[in-house]
């Protein structure tokens, strides 16, 4: 227990070491920033409207003022709140390659999470694709795995480097395939010293 | 017709309970599956501060509304002459 690896993702085990730990890419998480800058600037482009446009003074005393000082917090409060919810919602989705596994966690929502696992000796094919002017700039796409496992497709959406992630892949496909072929040849082999213990 | 404006206050004060829950949970979704590393703190940070001066602003702009009163709803429309101008 004290040799083990601290963990870095739910789920680690022990002596399992993590090769690459992935997100989407920043670029993706753009349109909620912009979003959220645009909000914030929405109240004050109407009311600079109102004052400097149209000439009209909003209520600065009675029932209507309340109401609008209390209506324009809780705009605030809520597009603040969204732009949060969409950064968690980023964050919680992450990609995860072990020596001895891939990982999918992916957080839809907050009370739904789906966590998917290959076991990375099954993969069969690892394909790397960027599309367009934006992703070829700032280096970024999706990796396809192919699976002989009941999942049979692994994607790793709009993730950075995706052609170095995918020869990563292929790296440690090939150092586990070796592992196992390594684990099961020396039962394989017949010896004349004592039997071999039985399970 | 007139309305308390503490009818007012108290349904800010419950739509921000409601904000405050939804803060929290997400909050804890982040600590509790492990992400929680520096970006996430400055998010939160971040998030949380403007919340803050949100409602600091909204208590300065309505720290001197009397709040046991009541306000008139339709003598005081704002809208008429707002309509005039458009």
């Amino acid at each position: 227990m004290s040799n083990s690896i601290p963990q870095q993702f739910p789920g680690q085990r022990n002596e399992e070491h993590v090769m690459l730990m992935l997100r989407r890419h920043w670029f993706s998480f753009v349109p909620a920033v912009c979003q959220v800058i645009a909000l914030n600037l929405l109240p004050i482009g109407v009311l600079a409207f109102f004052l400097y446009g149209i000439d009209w003074q909003p209520p600065t005393d009675g029932l209507w003022y309340v109401v609008g000082v209390l209506i324009t917090a809780l705009y605030y409060v809520v597009a603040w709140l969204a732009f949060y919810h969409s950064f968690v919602d980023y964050h919680l989705d992450v990609w995860v390659l072990t020596d001895e596994r891939i990982v999918n966690i992916e957080q839809k929502g907050l009370f739904d999470r789906t966590i998917s696992e290959l076991n990375i000796a099954k993969v069969q094919d690892v394909t790397s694709e960027v599309h367009g002017k934006i992703q070829t700039l700032f280096d970024y796409g999706n990796v396809y795995i192919q699976t002989a496992a009941e999942q049979q497709r692994f994607a790793f959406l709009q993730v950075p480097h995706p052609e170095e992630v995918a020869r990563l892949v292929v790296r440690a496909n090939d150092a586990a395939s070796k592992r196992e072929s390594s684990y099961a040849a020396p039962a394989a082999k017949p010896t004349s010293a004592a039997p071999a213990a039985v399970k | 017709m007139a309305i308390p404006y503490y009818i007012f206050g108290i349904i800010y004060l419950l739509a921000l309970v409601v904000a405050v829950l939804f803060f929290v949970f997400n909050l804890y979704h982040l600590r509790r599956f492990g992400f929680f590393d520096f970006t996430a703190l400055l998010v939160t940070t971040i998030t949380g501060c403007v919340l803050l001066i949100v409602n600091i602003f909204a208590i300065v702009f309505l720290y001197q509304v009397p709040w046991l009163e009541s306000g008139q709803v339709f003598n005081s429309l704002p809208f008429d002459s707002l309509m005039d101008k458009l």
